[in-house]
């Protein structure tokens, strides 16, 4: 659903208005031949907690770079707190955060020095949180950061991207990789934070389970292309695997399912498939209808089920 | 201002341990290449191992500008989607303002501030340093502009490290096809004119500029936008710009004005004689391929008369025609010289009488060529030709240009260590004397200051062993002497005196010369304690060009045995 627009009270409206945090419009990347984003349009209200989330390669991290001012795009725009993000820069960026997996930390510098060196350049710098965060990600300040583990550098990346209180905060799957416990200090620092503050956080991932709890929004992103966008609510809503037990297999044809079911499996009396648009009572009518099942059973679905399920389903319909 | 300050505080923090390792480089590098000489003279040994510590302190002086360029430019990358400065309020051109100040203060400043300071010590001045800041400065610079502009191109030391290895190879294959095509497609066939010893260095000068400007560009451009491709795309059309303006510039405005030889040289009585007596001597072609051995030489007893005694033509190129009875002409452009030996003949040559000329009264010993002479070649024909016409009598009409050269004493030293002599701006210091029964050694450190836009006139000096109480003097060899010098602040390997900032070398000079020559001059104590070390300076003089005309020449009449 291109054009979809995400609230902070998990509202979808349409098309990409210049007050939103961040918007793209039909936003394209290229390497080469290789189109990575194509024709991607999305809005985030100030505010939002929103995920991109799709396979490896399917486009998230291109996506960031060209809202970052890392990379162009070869068409379309995006805006990025109301500015174009190819005129992104240093004003900017005093009040954006960005914290990627991949990012190059100066790796001879402690994290005492980085955070000294990093905090000029913010206005809005506030020593008692960045003491706070080093305290709360236990951030040895004088061990230079190439001694530090992942973990760690994630930690010293994400205190230099909060002490300011970025109005923004991109972080390009900061939490791959990382050992579970370290990871949930993380994730639970940055949502705490974020909530308190109201913060517009934009992040990448494919961890599901972590971004189920961390966002109020997500878009899925596959080979490059937008499948959705849209509260994480709302998708909770409308996503059902339903189960489908008939008494007996039946000879004649099977029936024509319905455009919203996807996933559709027949394994001997009983049929399954994921409900795309459920809605109470009327979804199992129609399924008992088309399957002439005696038994309807409904199930509400995580986001990974759901992932995965739309995922299949365009891998399936691939030519 | 302030973020400016941040960023080079930053740099200065990060960078300051190497930077005072590569100051105690270049320190080490001063030291071995001042005293090295001085240590080992005399000693092959001990000079070969301190030519091996200099070459390597020269190789980690390099290595350390290299290393120090990469860790200032990529602990902000230009190349690569991850570096951390990319999405932080670093304003891209105060970025680069800040490197390019760092790289001015403490890659080239004090470096060359510190090279000042040694000739200082070396040249006894501060006057002369400062002269020779300049050059310095700018020789680092032409190393500093290109390695930065290579670090912008490139997202880390690894990568910035394999591109100059990779660039060194592909200059290397580059003069190699070079020198190949040239070889393959040269002319044996001289210059129509005598090539002028007057360095031009406008060239020299265009291109460091256009170099230093494409290097900035490239900085400038990849600050700004970030555009690898477009970057490269900038340096290769730089380069070959340098190269096509370089090769079409028309204004040489470094090029220095031809000397005039003097009133001598406009003088009806100055001509060129070419001697009936003896005959021409005749000698196969050396060329660069196999073809040239067929062709033949033709050389003749040439000079040039009415010539002050301290002047003599040195070389020669003559454009030549012998016009045969039966209309066929020969015709070639010479400008080499054959030795020819002439039984029976005690031969002084021009040079000598030159030096002679120079050093007044004083009888010079044991420089005569013995029965050797210098003649120039005329005539450069086919080996067909030369057998067809060699004893064809001929019309031989030829344009000449002398080269000519002048002597005078630039001064003299006393025998011993410490004592100096200033003669433009060359600076001699006697660092050692070694005398034996029979014999002297003298080690003399000649230093230069060079100039920005100007090349050194090409002075040579003869350190001739002189007792003026006796009327003699003599001529020495020079010592076997490895890296027996240093050039401080050029871009290029050039002789010593052509640098842009300071050179010197070392003269290790042994009295009488060796061998049958020099063992016609013979010296004990007593003639070497009235002695001293007189330097004579020779220095192109012009040219002199005249006409010739021999009827019947012929080519033939005397072949080389």
């Amino acid at each position: 659903m291109p054009g979809n627009h995400v609230t902070n009270h998990g509202h979808l409206t349409l098309g990409a208005p210049m007050d939103s945090a961040l918007a793209t419009d039909n936003l394209t990347c290229r390497y080469g031949r290789t189109e990575a984003v194509s024709g991607l349009t999305l809005a985030v209200e100030p505010g939002a907690l929103f995920a991109l989330l799709g396979p490896n390669g399917a486009g998230k991290t291109t996506t960031i770079r060209m809202l970052m001012n890392i990379l162009r795009p070869a068409s379309g725009r995006a805006t990025v707190l109301g500015v174009d993000s190819r005129r992104l820069g240093a004003a900017q960026f005093k009040t954006i955060g960005y914290v990627s997996e991949n990012q190059q930390l100066p790796s001879w510098m402690t994290v005492g020095a980085l955070v000294a060196y990093c905090r000029p350049w913010y206005p809005s710098w506030d020593d008692a949180l960045c003491r706070k965060l080093l305290a709360d990600f236990d951030l040895p300040t004088t061990t230079t950061i190439g001694r530090l583990s992942r973990g760690m550098r994630v930690a010293a990346a994400l205190v230099s991207s909060l002490a300011y209180r970025p109005k923004l905060l991109v972080l390009d799957e900061p939490f791959s990789g990382l050992d579970p416990v370290v990871r949930d200090d993380l994730v639970r620092g940055v949502l705490e934070l974020a909530g308190e503050e109201q913060w517009t956080v934009f992040l990448s991932s494919h961890d599901l389970d972590e971004v189920e709890r961390l966002v109020d929004a997500v878009g899925f992103i596959d080979l490059g292309t937008l499948v959705l966008t849209e509260p994480l609510a709302d998708l909770h809503a409308r996503f059902r695997r339903v189960e489908v037990t008939i008494d007996s297999v039946a000879s004649g044809e099977v029936p024509a399912p319905e455009p919203s079911w996807i996933g559709l499996q027949h394994a001997g009396r009983v049929t399954r498939f994921v409900e795309t648009r459920y809605v109470d009572g009327e979804t199992e009518r129609r399924a008992r209808g088309a399957f002439g099942g005696t038994r309807v059973e409904v199930f509400a679905m995580t986001l990974r089920e759901m992932f995965v399920a739309i995922a299949r389903d365009r891998r399936e319909a691939r030519p | 201002m302030s973020e400016l300050l941040h960023i080079l505080r930053k740099d200065l923090r990060r960078l300051r341990w190497p930077l005072i390792a590569w100051v105690l480089i270049v320190i080490g590098r001063m030291i071995v290449a001042t005293t090295g000489a001085a240590v080992a003279f005399g000693d092959i040994g001990l000079q070969l191992a301190m030519n091996n510590l200099s070459v390597l302190v020269t190789v980690i002086d390099l290595l350390m500008l290299a290393l120090l360029v990469s860790w200032l430019v990529h602990d902000e990358p230009l190349v690569g989607v991850d570096a951390f400065w990319l999405t932080r309020p670093v304003d891209p051109l105060r970025l680069m303002t800040a490197k390019l100040l760092f790289a001015a203060v403490f890659l080239v400043a004090a470096p060359a501030a510190g090279e000042s300071m040694a000739v200082a010590r070396i040249a006894g001045g501060f006057h002369d340093a400062m002269r020779a800041a300049p050059g310095l400065a700018l020789a680092r610079t032409l190393w500093v502009l290109p390695l930065l502009a290579l670090a912008v191109l490139t997202p880390s030391l690894t990568r910035f490290l394999l591109v100059i290895v990779g660039g060194a190879a592909a200059l290397a294959g580059l003069i190699s096809v070079f020198t190949t095509f040239v070889f393959l497609t040269a002319s044996d066939e001289a210059l129509d004119a005598a090539p002028s010893p007057l360095q031009d260095p406008t060239g020299l000068i265009v291109a460091s500029w256009l170099l230093m400007a494409t290097a900035l560009g490239v900085i400038l451009y990849q600050y700004r936008h970030r555009r690898l491709g477009r970057a490269v795309v900038l340096g290769a059309a730089g380069l070959v710009a340098t190269a096509v303006i370089v090769s079409a510039w028309p204004w040489h405005f470094a090029r220095p004005a031809e000397p005039d030889p003097g009133a001598w040289a406009r003088d009806a009585r100055t001509v060129a004689i070419l001697d009936a007596d003896p005959p021409p001597y005749v000698s196969d072609a050396f060329g660069l391929r196999e073809r040239a051995a067929a062709r033949k030489l033709i050389a003749v007893p040439l000079h040039l008369a009415n010539t002050p005694p301290d002047a003599s033509a040195d070389s020669f190129a003559v454009r030549a025609r012998l016009t045969l009875p039966d209309g066929i002409t020969l015709q070639s452009t010479q400008a080499s010289i054959v030795s020819v030996r002439r039984p029976g003949r005690h031969l002084t040559p021009a040079t000598t009488t030159r030096l002679q000329a120079a050093l007044g009264g004083i009888r010079l010993l044991g420089s005569d060529s013995g029965d050797y002479d210098s003649w120039p070649v005329v005539l450069r024909v086919t080996g067909q030709e030369y057998a067809r016409y060699g004893d064809t009598p001929g019309r031989l009409t030829a344009d000449v240009d002398a080269l000519v050269y002048r002597s005078r004493l630039s001064g003299s030293l006393p025998l011993a260590a410490g004592e100096v002599l200033r003669s433009g701006a060359t600076r001699f210091e006697m660092l050692q004397v070694v005398r034996r029964a029979d014999s002297c050694s003298v080690l003399v450190r000649q230093s230069t200051i060079g100039s920005v836009g100007r090349p050194p006139a090409p002075l040579t000096y003869q350190l001739l062993l002189r007792n003026a109480m006796r009327g003699e003097a003599l001529t020495g060899e020079p010592e076997f002497m490895i890296g027996d010098g240093m050039i401080m602040g050029s871009w290029f390997v050039v002789s010593p005196g052509a640098g842009l900032g300071f050179s010197f070398v070392h003269l290790a000079q042994h009295y009488p010369a060796r061998g049958p020559l020099g063992s016609a001059a013979r010296i004990d104590a007593a003639w070497l304690d009235g002695a001293d070390l007189a330097f004579v300076e020779t220095v192109y003089a012009g040219r002199v060009t005249r006409s010739i005309v021999a009827e019947g020449f012929k080519m033939g009449s005397f072949v080389a045995p």
